[in-house]
C-alpha cells in the first residue's frame, strides 16, 4: 500500500488521480478535484487537472459545490497572495497543500496563503471560515496586514473543521493585546500537528498577544468542544504578560477544549519569561480546558492559572498549576 | 539582579509589525521583502529567500 507521503508526491507530479491515491493522501472523498497554481494557472481554465489549474483560490472556492466533499489541491511553488480576506461559507470542502510534507508538523508548510495589508478595511484575517466539515491540510497561513481590523491570521467559526499539519503566522500587530495568529470561535474544531506563532519575532512588553485567541468575536460563535493534539506554539516574549492561549470572557469556552501532547515554547533568549501559557480574563463558567501530561512549557513560569476551570495533568506530580510543568530557565 | 530581571534588561530592537511582500527576483527565485516597522517608522528592511 502506498504511504501518505508517496502518494502526495505522485499527485504533485500530476499522476492520474484514482480513489486509492486520494484515500492514501488522507483525503477520503468522492467529490470533484480542482487544482490551483498561482504561477502557471489561469482562472479561465476548468481547474480540473494540474495542467489546466486555476490561478486563484478565490476562483476555486467559487467553483466548488458546498456539501459535495470537493477537494482543492494548492500548489506549493509560490505564495497564494491575497489582497482581501478569503470568506468561506461553503461546507465539506477540503484544501490540501501539495508541498510534499505529508504527515509532518505544520512548521514550514510550503503551501502558503499570504496577505499583506488588506484592501478591505473590515477584513479581520487572511481567511474566515464559517462552513461545516471543512478540512485544511499542509497549509501555512501568513498575515502581515497592518489594517486596524485585521487582527488575526485566520478566523475560525465553522463546525467540525480540521486543521492538520498547518502553520499559522502573523508578523504584524505584535503590540496588540487582542491580536492573535488564530481566532478560534469554532465548534468541534480539531487542531492536529499544527504550529502557531514564532519564536523569532518579539511580542511587545505588557501585551498578552496570544497565539490563539478564544475571545468570542464572531457573531454567534464560540469555542466549543475543541480538540488539539501534537501542536507547538512559539513565542519570543518582550514581557511576562505574553500568553499562548487566551480568552477575555467567562464564557469563551463551552463544554470542552481538550489539549494533548502540545508544547508551549518561549524562546529562552527572549527578554522575559511569560507568567502563564493558558489563561483567561475570567474563570470559565460554561466549559473547561483540559491539558494532558504530555503538554509542556519551556521558559514559561506555569501552564495555567488556578481557579479558571483549566485542568492540568502534571507529568511530575507537581501541584496543579502552581509548580509549573516545564523549565522556567 | 535576578535572572529574570537580567533577561528583561537585555537590549533588543523592537518592532510592531513586519510587512512581508513576496516577489520573484531576476533569477526567477521567490523572495520576500521584510520591512520591519515600529508604528509608521521603518526600522529596517531585509530581503530573504522565501
Amino acid at each position: 500500500m502506498k504511504r501518505f507521503r508517496d502518494s502526495e508526491t505522485a499527485l504533485q507530479q500530476g499522476a492520474k488521480i484514482i480513489m486509492d491515491d486520494l484515500e492514501n493522501a488522507g483525503v477520503n472523498t468522492f467529490g470533484n478535484v480542482y487544482w490551483v497554481d498561482p504561477t502557471n494557472g489561469n482562472d479561465d481554465n476548468n481547474g480540473q487537472t494540474k495542467d489546466s489549474a486555476f490561478a486563484t483560490i478565490t476562483k476555486a472556492e467559487a467553483t466548488v459545490v458546498s456539501g459535495n466533499h470537493d477537494i482543492v489541491f494548492l500548489s506549493a511553488n509560490a505564495a497564494h497572495a491575497q489582497t482581501k480576506m478569503l470568506t468561506l461559507t461553503k461546507s465539506r470542502v477540503h484544501w490540501v497543500g501539495l508541498g510534499g510534507r505529508g504527515g509532518s508538523l505544520g512548521l514550514g508548510a510550503r503551501t502558503r496563503i499570504t496577505m499583506g495589508d488588506s484592501t478591505v478595511a473590515a477584513d479581520i484575517a487572511v481567511m474566515q471560515n464559517t462552513g461545516v466539515g471543512r478540512t485544511f491540510t499542509g497549509i501555512k497561513f501568513d498575515s502581515s496586514s497592518t489594517v486596524a481590523a485585521s487582527l488575526f491570521g485566520i478566523a475560525e467559526g465553522g463546525e467540525y473543521t480540521i486543521y492538520k499539519g498547518c502553520e499559522f503566522y502573523k508578523s504584524s500587530d505584535l503590540d496588540e493585546t487582542t491580536a492573535a495568529e488564530v481566532l478560534n470561535n469554532g465548534d468541534s474544531t480539531q487542531w492536529i500537528d499544527c504550529y502557531f506563532g514564532s519564536t523569532a519575532i518579539i511580542i511587545a512588553d505588557n501585551k498578552i498577544r496570544p497565539c490563539m485567541s478564544l475571545t468570542a468575536t464572531l457573531s454567534g460563535k464560540t469555542c466549543r468542544d475543541n480538540f488539539m493534539s501534537g501542536c507547538v506554539m512559539g513565542r519570543k516574549a518582550g514581557g511576562t504578560e505574553a500568553t499562548f492561549i487566551y480568552g477575555t470572557n467567562a464564557t469563551d469556552v463551552e463544554r470542552m477544549f481538550v489539549i494533548e501532547n502540545t508544547k508551549f515554547i518561549n524562546n529562552p533568549l527572549s527578554a522575559a519569561t511569560p507568567a502563564v501559557a493558558v489563561s483567561f480574563g475570567a474563570a470559565q463558567t460554561e466549559g473547561a480546558v483540559t491539558l494532558d501530561n504530555r503538554c509542556l512549557v519551556t521558559d514559561v513560569s506555569v501552564m495555567a492559572t488556578t481557579g479558571q476551570n483549566i485542568f492540568v495533568d502534571p507529568p511530575d506530580g507537581a501541584t496543579y498549576a502552581l509548580a509549573g510543568l516545564g523549565q522556567a530557565s | 539582579m535576578s535572572k529574570k530581571e537580567e533577561k528583561k534588561s537585555s537590549k533588543e530592537e523592537f518592532y510592531s509589525d513586519i510587512k512581508r511582500e513576496y516577489f520573484f527576483d531576476d533569477n526567477k527565485e521567490e523572495k520576500v521583502r521584510c520591512t520591519y516597522m515600529d508604528g509608521d517608522k521603518v526600522v529596517r528592511e531585509e530581503i530573504e529567500t522565501a
